[in-house]
């Protein structure tokens, strides 16, 4: 039997590390997506405030992706086949890539104002829809 | 004489009709739970950019005061939305949250959330000349993470008590 179902406390501490790491990494892209928006709170430059949240976001991340591998090692039939949960996996990918190949290079860059908003608006709509993957596989 | 219990009060405001509703229904209900999540997330990042700059890991290039004072708007926004879909969530099941101790010690955890920030606002939060590395400045945020991560687990406790 898994660890996570013979100790249900466990199961509910990974997932609770789960919680806490996305909330971390999408938040501390969401930082930086206001400071995109026009919205900032810092008299550092975007780049600047990129650069501090950048070692964050990757320790949510490493966060929430080992604690979703270990939630998904108690049932991984299921889940792999889910087409929800499909459908997270690639977006997690896809928000990994947007992040690293266009988020990253435009808050560190000049963009337009135009420009700024719609990376942000993308990124933010990317990084939530995760959350919503996550809880509509869990009620579909 | 019978008393009315906790359960009871909550089986009547879970029989209210918008209640009934969002319980019965397969897809709001997920999607309130889901945005009360996607809100912790990316309203989560303005509390963790105050404490971080508070506790002097981050931002030092602004003064603290400012970096509290521009992300005020963003807070109050995440915080209504938050409330407003964990009032529906826990009111659509109230019968069975009023009665779980995971929820009892949410809501206390909610309660100190607020005493926090009454407690700090004269020296911390409302603080025009906010001394950087103030002790108090580092207490209210090292207080802040610990109620928020006892909130967040808290919240995924409610699932396992049967």
């Amino acid at each position: 039997m898994h660890p996570l179902i013979r100790h249900e406390w466990l199961y509910g501490l990974t997932e609770c590390l789960h919680v806490l790491g996305f909330a971390i990494a999408i938040g501390s892209v969401a930082v930086v997506d206001l400071h995109l928006l026009g919205w900032g709170f810092s008299h550092g430059t975007t780049a600047g405030v990129a650069r501090q949240t950048g070692p964050w976001t990757t320790l949510g991340i490493t966060l929430a992706v080992l604690s979703g591998l270990v939630i998904l090692s108690t049932d991984p039939g299921r889940y792999l086949s889910h087409p929800v949960m499909q459908a997270k996996f690639m977006t997690l990918g896809g928000a990994i890539i947007y992040n690293a190949s266009v988020h990253g290079p435009i808050a560190r860059g000049t963009p337009s104002r135009g420009l700024a908003m719609a990376v942000a608006c993308v990124s933010l709509l990317l990084w939530t829809s995760l959350v919503f993957d996550g809880i509509f596989y869990a009620f579909t | 004489m019978h008393h009315l219990s906790l359960a009871d009060i909550g089986q009547m405001l879970q029989d209210l009709g918008p209640f009934t509703a969002i319980r019965e229904s397969r897809y709001v209900y997920p999607f309130v739970l889901a945005t009360h999540l996607a809100c912790l997330a990316v309203f989560g990042g303005a509390i963790l950019a105050t404490n971080l700059r508070l506790l002097g890991w981050a931002f030092i290039d602004t003064p603290a005061a400012l970096v509290i004072t521009r992300l005020r708007a963003w807070k109050y926004v995440g915080f209504i939305i938050m409330i407003t879909c964990g009032l529906l969530i826990a009111g659509s099941k109230a019968s069975e949250y009023f009665v779980n101790p995971y929820f009892q010690i949410k809501m206390l955890l909610l309660g100190l959330v607020g005493i926090h920030a009454l407690v700090f606002r004269g020296s911390v939060y409302r603080n025009p000349t906010l001394v950087d590395g103030s002790t108090d400045g580092k207490t209210a945020a090292t207080l802040s993470f610990v109620l928020w991560m006892g909130l967040l687990s808290m919240g995924r406790w409610i699932a396992y008590f049967d």
